[in-house]
Formats: C-alpha cells, structure tokens, sequence
C-alpha cells in the first residue's frame, strides 16, 4: 500500500521572497509532485536530498557528537573566531548564533554584509519608509526596480506582489507603472513600461539630481546629462515620482553595492523620505537568500546591531568595515571560522576566501559546497523548511513559520549550534 | 627630556601560527599606551599595563621591550599594522610611531600629538576634539569621521597626511582642518557639517556628498555632483592666510602654486543647507 501524503501551504525557503503556497505530495519520504514553484524553487525541492553532508574531522568520517566537541574545542580555545553565515539559516539558529559568538568572544556576521548590508547602514542614517508587500500588491501604482531583476533572481515576485499581482485596488498590470532602473536591459526592465539606462556606478548622481528636482530647487549641469540620463528625462522621471499616489522603489544590489555603496541607499532613502511630501512612497531591498532579513532582523533584537558584531569584550561593538567577515579575513585577524548555512569560499573575494584554508574552519550545513572542500570539521544538519522547522522572515520582514514534510536523520541548524554552546558554557 | 621607547618583540602573543609559520595577528586594542597615564607610573609598573587582543588580557611587556624612563614623550618602534586604538582619547605628551599603525588611532583625541612613520588603517583621529596627528605615509578610511550612529565627527584639531588617503575622510566632520599632500578616494567630506580640508593632490568622486557647511579645497580639478552651484571664479585672499597658519603653525609645506591664485568657488550641496564651499585651484 502506497501511502502518499499531500502538504499544502509549505514555505520556500530559496529567496527573500518567501513564498508560502507551495504544494507538495511526498510518498516514502520522497517528493513525488511539487505545485506552484519556480524554476528555481523545483529544483531546490528535486536535490533537498541529494548531496548531504555527513560528520568529518580533517577529511575522515566521525560521528555526530564528536565533531560537535570538536567545533565547541576550537571555538574555546580561539583568540579571536569569527562566525559567519547565517542568511541560510532559521531565526532560532541565528538567535543560538549570537548566544554562542558571546560565549566565545567571537566576531558575529552575517553575509548581509556582503549584500544589502549598505543598505541597512544606509536605514541607520535616515531611516526607511517601508511596508509590507501586501499593502504594495493591493495599492502601488507606480513600482520602481532599481538594480534589482527579480524576474530572474525572485521569479515568483511579480506574479505575487508586484507588476503582475492581482491586488484588491490594483487589480491587474494596466493599472500600474513600472519604471526600471538598470545598467543593462534585464528581463525586469524588459516588462517595464520605461527602462532608464545608468552609467555604471552613477547611481548616486541621479538620485541626487531627483532630490533636487523633487525638493523644488533648479538643476544646473554643465552637461546636458547626468548618469547617462538626459536632464529633460529626469525631469519627466521626477514629474512622475510627484504625481504617483502609492510609489514604490524596489532595490537590489545593483544600488547597494556599486558606486558609492551606502550613501546610494542613503541617497535614496532621503529621496523617498522627500517624495512621502507630495504622495505616499515605500521602499523595499529584494533579500536574496530566504532568511537573510532574519539574519539582521535576529541580531538587532539580540545585539542591537544588524551584523559585523564584536563580542571580545563580552559586549556587543558594531562596526562594518572593522568586524565584517570579509575584512577580518583579508587582514588576517581571526584564528578561527566557524560558517553557519553559507558557501564564503564561493562567494567572498579570493583573498579573504583563501585564508579560511589556513585557519581551523568549522561548516555546518546540509550540503556539500565549496566551502566544505576546505573546512577542517563539518557538522551535517537538518534542511530547513522540508526537514527542519523554524522562523524565516520574508523581505518585508513579516516571519512566516515553516513546516517539515520530509524526515532527516541529523538535528537542525538551532540544536547544533546550541549544542555546542552549551559545551563552550558547561567546559 | 628623558623618552619612553617601547620596541614590538619579534614573538607576541597577538601572532597566528601554523606550522610555527606566522599566517595573521589578532588585533591589539592599545589604547591604554597613553602618555598621561604612563608618565606617572614607575617602569615595571608599566610593564603591567593592560592590553587586550581578541577576547584575552595581556601585559604591556609581553608585546614591548620597555627602554627610556617614564615620560610624556613615547616612541614606539616596530608594525603595529593590528594594533588599534592607539592615542585613542590621548590628552597630553606625544606618541611617535616608527612603524605602521592600525586602526582608530588617535581617535576621540583631545590634545596632544601623534606622529607615524608609516601607514596608518581606518578612523584616523575619528571624532577627535583637539591635538595635532602627522601621518608620513598615507592613511585609511573615515579620517576624521564621526563613527557609525554618531552625528558628529571631528571637532577641533588638525590632522596632516603627507601621503594619500582613502574614502569618506571627514565624513560628517564638524570642525577642524584635514590636509591630505597626496591623492584623496571617493565621498570626501560626505554629509560634512564644517571645518576645512586640504587636498593637495587629486580627489575621486562625489566630493561633498550631503555636505551642509564647511570648505574644501583642492588643487586638481574635480567632477562635481549635480547638487553643487558655480559661483565665481576669484582670487580668495583668506586662503593665503590660511596657507601661512598652516606653514607657521604646524611646519606643513604648502605647493607654491597654491598661493595668490585663482579658484573656481562651488556651493553645495542643495539637497541639504547648501552652504558649504568647494574651491578649486584654477591653472590659468
């Protein structure tokens, strides 16, 4: 007797995006039909399985508790660790995370910092007018996407909250506007009704000159145009930021992370602040990873601060550019590296990425990644969403509770990582 | 007048090692190396001093050989690229660095001086209130700055770069003056509030990005955001004031084209109270 098994409401855990209506039917612990996911999301749900990592100690095979006690030996026994990750992770690993950098002195980030973390220190210095995509979907009638493509990057995205949800006063496409702001005419831009084409990294000169013009003061350039835009079409562009009733700017990475890195986000930020005069106007960062607005949204309720947290003096210090995992490891200052659901050998700049070969590094993650061909002890772990449960929170930082649907043999992310503190506290 | 030297032993606790091959030093928060506490103090009580790296506590002599005798005067050899906080919040004396330096150095200064041969890392004289810095080689980022969450940097003091500087110095600088000799990076005097910068050398972009008050002056032409005016181009007689307060007071050697010359004036930046000055040095 076969014995299939329907779930219905499961969250998705790939992006920021979170959504939270996919279909599964599971037969023998095996996903035998999806429904309602992106090309992305399907094979996420098709590979769970496949590829997962088992306990290592210095490339041999060990057990579960031992590397456990080895992870919580070298974390002790550092002067100075760093713990970095997290965005892949639930917010009851991030919250265990924290507790254990304070046990152990360590540095504590998250790769927000490699990410839209510009534009959290950017929130830092104006604030941001924000609101959930809900009220987005239901009301915006002019959506901006600047340096963002969600069509590839969250697919789900425009079918679900903006240009092609189907809102309660904004019921279809034609009645929204969609500007796309971008270095290259990606997919987003190609749905958009204008694309705007910005010289690379002059983000921060446009907005600047939408300020002025919003702000009622005279643009006076000595060319005729700023950023690769025509000043006559930034005047049209700013004329329809004014008219907008419920604006919406929509930010990637391609804001936070070129030209001048925060004060773009700063830039912006005040811009929609001064546009809040004339209409309503919110703005929202497209998070990449599932749970990387837990990771600042966990750590500003735990520590204050949204990453690049320091505990060597027991108390929590912020400083991104100081604390961050990209600068203390290009300069060589942490001796040891514990990664929490993060692949930094792929992602982070060769330098910084090449000193994690160096120094006793601990991964604890579901998978096989780059970064695991280089650890010195890895901990296997429960897979977020289909074997383990928890709190992820979406972009607009509404938390969603997840749900496992299939059986694992390893604990979650949260048990290991309080394992492990708990020997760091009891030793 | 009697000196106080301290020499970085070649073995210290702040070193990483692998296969007793140094691969990273952790960093050394210095900041108790101040002369107002060390001149009264006898040597081995020096030696006692406490100096922290990464989560643990250390003596001064386990890093230092101690020579000279107690002194407002410190002079310490050796690459102190990981030592941060050093002249943090000093009030009096002098400390002269023969060696790099890391980061925060001379931070919330109040008087005093600081000199380095060498290379200095990020928040030089950040939020410092007074005290002279000379930094012979080039410097990091946010010289002068107000750090994360503050609203003001620098207030009072001077601050003289012979080599170059990276990005955001005097980033939300309140008073004071900056004189960078060499090349400047990017956002240079970002949401400034007042005091004066110098840069000799060029300046990269987004010069006085949000600035409200305050004067830069630079003697390389620079690309202009879109939220600055042309005002005038003049002969700015202050400015040769200026240049001889800095040469009779501090001994910082001005270009000798700089003096009686023309500069362009900008104003800027409009998005916010648009009363800070650019002036450039116009070769003509």
């Amino acid at each position: 007797m076969t014995n299939v098994k329907e779930h219905k409401n499961i969250t998705c855990t790939f992006c920021g995006a979170l959504c939270d209506n996919i279909e599964v039917e599971v037969e023998n612990n095996q996903i035998k039909k999806l429904r309602n996911v992106c090309a992305i999301s399907r094979k996420k749900y098709e590979h769970a399985l496949e590829d997962r990592t088992v306990p290592m100690i210095n490339g041999q095979k060990s057990d579960y508790q031992s590397v456990i006690t080895k992870a919580a030996e070298i974390l002790k026994n550092s002067k100075n660790p760093l713990i970095y990750g997290l965005s892949s992770t639930t917010a009851e690993g991030q919250k265990n995370a924290v507790k254990l950098a304070e046990l152990s002195g360590a540095n504590i980030d998250s790769t927000s910092s490699v990410c839209h973390g510009p534009g959290t220190m950017a929130k830092q210095l104006v604030g941001m007018v924000t609101a959930t995509l809900g009220e987005i979907k239901n009301r915006s009638d002019l959506m901006l996407f600047w340096g963002a493509n969600p069509v590839e990057a969250h697919p789900n995205h425009s079918k679900r909250y903006s240009i092609l949800a189907e809102g309660l006063f904004k019921k279809n496409r034609s009645e929204r506007e969609i500007i796309a702001f971008d270095v290259r005419k990606t997919p987003t831009a190609k749905m958009a009704d204008h694309y705007v084409e910005l010289e690379p990294g002059k983000d921060f000169e446009l907005l600047m000159a939408l300020r002025l013009l919003i702000n009622g003061k005279e643009l006076n350039s000595e060319k005729d145009e700023i950023a690769g835009v025509k000043i006559t079409e930034i005047k049209e562009i700013a004329e329809k930021l004014k008219n907008a009733k419920y604006g919406s700017i929509f930010y990637g990475m391609g804001l936070t992370m070129t030209g001048a890195k925060y004060m773009n986000t700063w830039a912006a930020m005040s811009l929609i602040r001064d546009l809040n005069s004339y209409g309503r106007f919110v703005m929202m960062p497209m998070r990449g990873h599932g749970n990387v607005a837990g990771s600042e949204i966990t750590m500003a309720w735990q520590t204050g601060y949204p990453f690049a947290v320091n505990f060597s003096r027991a108390y929590p210090r912020y400083n991104p550019g100081e604390y961050t995992a990209v600068d203390l490891l290009a300069n060589k200052e942490v001796d040891a590296a514990f990664i929490i659901a993060s692949d930094p050998a792929a992602n982070l700049p060769h330098q910084a990425a090449a000193f994690l070969k160096e120094i006793p590094t601990i991964v604890l993650d579901p998978h096989w990644n780059l970064t695991t061909d280089l650890a010195d002890v890895i901990i296997p772990s429960a897979i977020k969403g289909i074997t383990a449960t928890g709190t992820v929170y979406r972009m607009d930082h509404v938390p969603l509770h997840l749900r496992s649907f299939l059986e694992d043999q390893w604990p979650d992310d949260a048990e290991a990582v309080s394992r492990i503190g708990e020997l760091i506290e009891n030793a | 007048m009697s000196k106080l030297e301290l020499t970085l032993k070649r073995e210290n606790p702040a070193l990483i090692k692998k296969a007793n091959k140094i691969i990273g030093k952790v960093p050394v928060e210095a900041q108790n190396i101040k002369p107002s506490l060390l001149k009264d103090l006898n040597i081995s009580e020096i030696g006692e001093i406490e100096l922290l790296s990464g989560k643990e506590s250390y003596l001064l002599k386990d890093f230092f050989e101690i020579e000279g005798s107690p002194s407002e005067e410190i002079i310490i050899n050796g690459d102190l690229s990981n030592f941060k906080y050093l002249g943090a919040a000093m009030e009096t004396g002098s400390i002269t660095v023969n060696g790099n330096l890391g980061m925060h150095a001379a931070s919330e200064m109040k008087a005093g001086y600081l000199e380095v041969n060498g290379n200095v890392g990020d928040w030089l004289g950040a939020e410092m209130t007074g005290g002279f810095i000379k930094i012979n080689g080039h410097a990091g980022n946010y010289v002068g700055a107000a750090f994360r969450g503050d609203t003001l940097g620098m207030n009072r003091g001077v601050i003289y770069i012979k080599g170059n500087a990276g990005n955001f110095v005097a980033n939300k600088m309140r008073r004071g003056e900056i004189i960078i000799e060499g090349d400047c990076g990017e956002l240079l005097a970002a949401q400034m509030i007042a005091g004066s910068v110098y840069v000799f050398g060029s300046c990269k972009n987004r010069v006085g990005a949000g600035m409200k008050r305050g004067t830069i002056i630079t003697l390389n032409e620079v690309e202009m955001l879109p939220t600055f005016n042309y005002n005038i181009s003049y002969f700015p007689d202050f400015l040769n004031i200026a240049y001889n307060h800095l040469k009779k007071d501090y001994g910082i050697e001005v270009p000798p084209q700089a003096y009686k010359r023309r500069y362009k004036r900008y104003t800027g930046d409009n998005t916010e109270l648009g009363k800070g000055e650019i002036l450039i040095w116009e070769n003509v």
